[in-house]
């Protein structure tokens, strides 16, 4: 690898760790509970109707339960394709997957907090 | 890193771009799980950016919401969810389980006094720590 470290890459390592932690703790009940377990009828498709999920949004703690929840695993991801896609030969791109992969990052977080603060 | 192979003329042994299924002509089994374990990080990102749709279309109101949740009904998206779930579980497993790795290193991450907490108590911890967290979840979720 031929690139030197920015100054910001401590940053970037920092909500890596995080976002890994995150993840590792939440995403999966997540998945299983509103991708499979309501999907697929192993429980009340109510706990995700409409008026519940409004109803909860309300609640402030919630809006901040969910920007943990989504924000910092976008950065853990962002962090591991910039290596990974570098590692399966990209090499050549090792001063733009930073940019692409971070700024996805970033784009995200501004879309959470717009969503979130702003629509709801 | 700051290898400057044109300076210090290092050689740099040629590494396929297919290292992580067959490296010098043979299946190297910690290099395919390095990348699968890698890869948990696409799951993640596509089932994040999923979330964030779907908390979009809340505020596009209440049919836009009906709708989606019918088509997550469908086949495809069962399978991609499964296959999420896999990749979410082996992320949690392996990460979880670096701090068993971080305890072994150096002075460790626990003591007790002096005494540094043996890995395999740090490992149950974290592991502990995830099942409560998925059990409060899945009961906030049940409940609230």
């Amino acid at each position: 690898m031929n690139y030197k470290e920015h100054k910001s890459e401590p940053f970037w390592w920092g909500m890596f760790s995080q976002g890994g932690v995150i993840a590792a703790l939440l995403i999966p009940i997540h998945i299983f509970l509103c991708g499979l377990a309501v999907p697929l009828g192993l429980i009340d498709p109510e706990l995700l109707s409409y008026e519940r999920i409004t109803a909860l949004l309300q609640n402030p703690l919630v809006k901040v339960y969910l920007c943990v929840l989504l924000i910092f695993p976008l950065y853990h991801a962002a962090h591991r394709i910039r290596f990974t896609l570098a590692e399966i030969g990209l090499h050549s791109l090792a001063k733009v997957l930073p940019v692409l992969c971070y700024g996805g990052a970033l784009l995200g977080t501004a879309v959470v907090l717009y969503i979130l603060w702003v629509l709801f | 890193m700051m290898l400057d192979s044109e300076t210090t003329k290092t050689y740099t042994r040629p590494i396929s771009k297919a290292w992580w299924l067959r490296d010098r002509g043979y299946f190297n089994r910690r290099y395919f799980m390095f990348l699968l374990r890698e890869l948990t990080s696409v799951f993640v990102a596509l089932y994040v950016v999923l979330f964030i749709y779907e908390l979009f279309l809340l505020t596009k109101g209440q049919e836009a919401h009906a709708a989606f949740q019918e088509s997550l009904r469908s086949g495809p998206f069962i399978v991609f969810f499964l296959i999420a779930l896999l990749f979410a579980l082996y992320h949690s497993w392996t990460w979880l389980g670096l701090t068993t790795k971080m305890q072994a290193a150096g002075r460790g991450l626990v003591k007790i006094g002096t005494k540094t907490l043996p890995p395999i108590f740090v490992a149950l911890g974290s592991y502990g720590a995830w099942l409560v967290a998925t059990c409060v979840i899945a009961y906030l979720f049940l409940t609230l």
